[in-house]
């Protein structure tokens, strides 16, 4: 039997009935991951994760996680496993430590069985530029519709029934984006909630840990191993943890849920407009309070904008340690200056240069008040508003994204001029900060969408309790590509 | 025209934590290389910074000696640039939310207090140690990231020596509250100074020349004397000062070119969002304040006090192990004034000859304080001492013991000293008055006259005792 | 601000430590414009210009410090990821600036 596409409490029950052994299942999803053809993978940790597979301690049995296979995104330091976030500038960079997103979960008993595709360095949201090329949506077979990104192949090893769940890390919308496109439970937590410490900084301010599930209780339990203070990071919160599987089945009797208006309609696809509305017919079926809002056009259109501007600012200077002198992939030269530009010319792709460039410009001097600046400025006024909507309101709710995954043909790797808001709203998230999840909710052509819920800082388990009697309605939990 | 010169310096204080600012590493210098790195030293991805208590006590302890207002708010930004000493591209820094604001110290020249002000103190790292050779450099990062202090002073200097005096006072700041080594000549206190000449009441500033890569507090002085010469010159032939980086050259006396300042670089700065704001608190503000160790100048009121001259007083703190040799003593010694000024003649006389260091010199201070003593109880002359001294320092032993071994025994036969005090009694009959109605001083005054009289002879316990008896005898 | 013109990124560029080709350049060019143009999505929000530049995703603060106890990694792993190494010193061709 495969266990490796059911829930993570599944397998749990199988290993603790004897049925199967963390080693096999580590085994079966080695040989899963070798005939991956969606490009998930970009290392398989083979010796490393069968010897953990056998020297696991049985006194840990009653973990959850003990034994379970898990998938890490290429940009979390992982100790003597190369790690190059698909940039060929960290080309044969072996970290010597581990994330502590990857210390908690190998403590729990999980065992990292490989590290996954991505965009380079975390930055666009299409999984096809990675140095190893486009990463695959594994619901077609034909290999021609994106899966998202930038953790494409965190979301693919799941959705393809790899592994059970998987850590990404999302910036914009990095991990709720191809959570839709695959048909996941991708939860980003409250900023601070779990410790970056590991994870290769893009836009520190926007960057959270984030991962994909096959269901609501699976994110809440991967919650409760992540969550919590970590002295390592000076921004982790010292916010007590809960445990969020608690409140999961709470009837949403009382609940309030808002619509927002100007979302909605920039939603293009007919079908995912629909069965939208008939998740929110559910909420309501299920007691829940749900009103259309409407907030300021002009400012939902300018969450792109921000976004875009802060997050290359700061990679522009995340990214200036990568020279090659330390670390990473050394292009001979005649002197200091021509080896670090020739590193960094041949390390870096073209897009990746060109939002350094932007960054750049954006922080100098003279242009620093009128770019920069004027974004920070913006994210106050884009998060006062959403603020403001969760002073009356428990969660927003709105779809994750306005089509099923794009074809690969029509993707651009650049950055984005259409204002689409549906298409970029889910950034607020990363503003404020708010804890977000998207759940699949429906499918269009047999490709999956989903929906996204976004609560205030530190509401996880309010989140999750909505998230989860959401899915109860639409029996879209644990669905696996080509199953 | 007269012309008038304008300074300001920036002072970068090297301080001596444990580990390092944003680091766990290892603070630590002459240690092989690259021993005394953590993950963020060599800015591995996804190592973070994590800021270190000590070093931001450090920093209130010395924004408060400088008299600056405290910011309650830690925050830090990046100074982005490119070059091989910095690991992260990027230095952290605090370029908008200083530590310390607003404040001064006071130097005296002729009698006269200056007070300088200090626009502000903030907290950084500092890069890694390169070592050029001919074709190739090489890269230490044992000191990348070890906390550093920068003193930013107002443009109210006006001389060479003047700027020589604030130095030293930073320099005794630091090294009295314990926060670094101050050392010009290891690196961990550097100076670079701005230097601009201008017409005297004028408004603005002339042009400002840079002189780096100072190594000690009397090459300020004389680079600067030597630049304000250069500088005047220049206007006074109707010329341009160039804006450019200059450094001195020990050895012609004299500042020279090391380059023409271009645009100057843009280091777009912004906050660090890695470290979101700290909130210090006041207990913890206060309770930094309070273990402040104290300064020279308290220091020097509390000499005064005991007193020591004004002379040697200074002298004592011109050099924190000096004054430290002196406060140990203190603990046992009641003639400080005499104290000090041995350690100033003959101690220092000494050390000089032989340079060495306090902290190297074998007679302890309770070695000292105990000569002293004998000294005052006239067991030896002031001439004899010297020569115990000698001898002390020289075989390592007790002043007693020497004392005991040169024959400077002490005249001990009771007849003969009866005699002798029966003669001084006579002579002062105002003492024993004194001595009837309590006064001890007064004991002390006639065995001083015996000692006078038998040349330090005479033992000293012994006179004691005989003197009292031969009062009640009468 | 000042239009951006092919020099102003050329500045840029070298300042970052890379190269584009004139292609990558052009390319370049067109996506400024695009930042342009979102910069005037930002600059038509009310009151954008009044607010106060946020650098973190909501007031947040802490007042821990970390205590200053040492710990090194070893030299061997501080030194295995750079690819010129000679008596435990990293090695890079001379510095010219």
């Amino acid at each position: 039997m495969n266990y490796l596409s059911k829930d993570i409490r599944t397998i749990h029950n199988a290993i603790l009935d004897g049925k199967v052994t963390p080693l096999d299942l580590v085994i079966e999803a080695i040989s899963l991951a070798k005939k991956d053809n969606n490009n998930a993978f970009e290392y398989i940790c083979e010796k490393e994760a069968i010897q953990k597979a056998k020297s696991l301690d049985k006194n840990k049995i009653s973990k959850l996680l003990y034994g379970i296979p898990v998938v890490i995104k290429d940009n979390y330091a992982t100790k003597d496993i190369p790690t190059t976030a698909s940039s060929n500038i960290l080309n044969g960079y072996v970290p010597v430590f581990s994330s502590e997103v990857v210390t908690r979960l190998e403590n729990e008993g999980a065992i990292v069985i490989g590290k996954s595709t991505m965009d380079e360095l975390a930055m666009g949201g299409t999984g096809t530029n990675g140095h190893l090329g486009i990463t695959y949506n594994p619901w077609d077979k034909s290999h021609t519709h994106i899966i998202g990104g930038s953790s494409s192949g965190s979301a693919a090893s799941v959705s393809a029934g790899i592994v059970p769940f998987s850590i990404g890390s999302d910036t914009g919308d990095s991990v709720r984006k191809p959570a839709s496109y695959a048909g996941l439970v991708g939860l980003k937590p409250t900023w601070g909630r779990i410790s970056r410490y590991g994870l290769f900084p893009f836009a520190c301010s926007l960057d959270h840990v984030a991962y994909f599930t096959r269901n609501v209780f699976d994110s809440a339990c991967i919650l409760n191993v992540l969550a919590g203070r970590d002295d390592k990071d000076f921004s982790s919160s010292f916010k007590e943890v809960e445990d969020y599987t608690k409140q999961l089945d709470n009837p949403l009797l009382g609940k309030k849920i808002a619509v927002i208006k100007e979302i909605n309609d920039s939603v293009s696809s007919q079908t995912i407009k629909e069965q939208f509305n008939k998740t929110v017919a559910f909420l309501r079926d299920n007691g829940a309070v749900v009103d259309e809002i409407s907030i300021d056009q002009k400012l939902l259109r300018a969450i792109y904008s921000t976004y875009i501007i802060i997050a290359s600012a700061e990679a522009t200077s995340n990214y200036a340690s990568l020279d090659g002198i330390k670390f990473g992939n050394r292009i001979d030269g005649n002197s200091y200056e021509e080896v670090v530009k020739k590193t960094r010319t041949a390390g870096f792709s073209a897009y990746a240069k060109r939002r350094f460039v932007i960054g750049s410009l954006s922080l100098l001097k003279e242009n620093q008040n009128e770019l920069f600046l004027r974004a920070q400025k913006c994210r106050r006024l884009i998060v006062n508003a959403f603020n403001k909507v969760f002073e009356k309101y428990d969660a927003i709710y709105a779809p994750a994204s306005p089509t099923v995954a794009p074809l690969i043909k029509t993707t651009k790797v650049q950055i984005d001029n259409d204002s689409l808001i549906a298409d970029n709203y889910m950034a607020f998230a990363n503003l404020g900060g708010f804890p977000s999840i998207t759940i699949p909710i429906g499918f269009c052509d047999g490709l999956p969408f989903g929906g996204n819920l976004t609560a205030k800082p530190f509401d996880e388990s309010n989140l999750l309790n909505i998230a989860n009697e959401l899915e109860k309605k639409t029996g879209l939990a644990n669905i696996v590509a080509g199953k | 025209m007269e012309l008038e010169a304008i300074i300001g310096l920036e002072i970068h204080v090297q301080l001596k934590t444990k580990s390092k600012m944003f680091s766990s590493a290892l603070v630590s210098f002459g240690c092989p290389p690259n021993t005394n790195v953590d993950l963020s030293d060599m800015a591995f991805p996804g190592s973070l910074p994590t800021v270190n208590k000590k070093a931001v006590i450090y920093a209130i302890q010395m924004a408060n000696a400088l008299h600056m207002q405290i910011d309650d708010t830690l925050i830090f930004e990046r100074k982005n640039y490119f070059y091989s000493d910095l690991p992260k591209g990027y230095q952290l820094t605090q370029h908008y939310r200083p530590i310390g604001k607003n404040g001064y110290v006071e130097i005296e020249e002729d009698g006269k207090i200056k007070r300088i002000g200090i626009l502000q103190l903030h907290i950084e790292e500092d890069a890694c140690k390169q070592m050029h050779l001919k074709n190739k450099s090489l890269l230490d990062f044992n000191r990348a990231g070890i906390p550093l202090l920068e003193i930013v002073s107002l443009p109210e200097i006006n001389s060479g020596r003047e700027a020589a005096k604030y130095v030293e006072e930073i320099r005794s700041i630091v090294t009295y509250l314990n926060i670094s080594d101050g050392k010009m000549e290891e690196g961990s206190l550097r100076v670079d100074i701005n230097v601009s000449v201008k017409e005297k009441g004028s408004l603005g500033y002339g042009t400002k020349v840079e002189i780096k890569n100072l190594n000690s507090i009397s090459n300020i002085q004389k680079a600067i004397d030597y630049e304000i010469n250069r500088q005047q010159k220049i206007i006074l032939s109707n010329e341009k000062v160039k804006k450019e980086t200059r450094r001195y050259n020990e050895k012609q006396k004299k500042t020279e070119l090391m380059r023409i300042k271009l645009d100057s670089v843009d280091y777009k700065y912004f906050t660090d969002p890695n470290i979101v704001p700290i909130k210090l608190s006041e207990d913890f503000i206060k309770s930094a304040i309070d273990s402040s160790p104290e300064l020279a100048k308290q220091k020097l009121e509390r000499y005064l006090s005991y007193g020591v001259s004004n002379n040697d007083a200074r002298q004592l703190l011109a050099d924190k192990d000096i004054s430290n040799y002196f406060e140990t003593g203190m603990k046992k010694c009641s003639y400080p004034k005499e104290f000090a000024k041995w350690i100033n003649q003959e101690v220092l006389s000494y050390l000089n000859k032989y340079k060495i260091s306090i902290l190297d010199f074998n007679v302890s201070p309770s070695q000292l304080v105990e000569l002293i003593n004998l000294i005052k109880n006239n067991a030896i002359s002031n001439k004899q001492a010297k020569q115990v001294f000698d001898k002390m320092v020289e075989a390592n032993k007790d002043a007693k013991e020497i004392i005991d071994g040169m024959g400077l025994t002490q005249e001990s036969d009771e007849t003969e000293l009866t005699k002798i005090i029966d003669e001084i009694l006579d002579k002062n009959s105002q003492a024993i008055t004194d001595y009837q109605n309590g006064r001890d001083k007064a004991i002390r005054y006639l065995i001083g006259e015996v000692m006078k009289v038998t040349r330090g002879k005479a033992n000293p316990s012994l006179t004691n005792k005989l003197i009292k008896e031969r009062i009640e005898r009468r | 601000m000042k239009d951006v013109d092919i020099n102003t990124l050329k500045t840029a560029v070298d300042r970052l430590m890379f190269e584009l080709t004139d292609e990558e350049y052009s390319k370049l060019l067109e996506d400024f414009k695009i930042i342009m143009e979102h910069i005037n999505f930002i600059s038509e929000i009310d009151g954008v210009d009044e607010a106060e530049p946020m650098t973190f995703p909501f007031e947040v603060s802490n007042s821990f410090l970390r205590e200053d106890v040492p710990h090194n990694i070893s030299t061997t792993d501080a030194l295995k990821n750079s690819n010129d190494v000679e008596d435990n010193l990293i090695v890079v061709p001379r510095v010219i600036k």
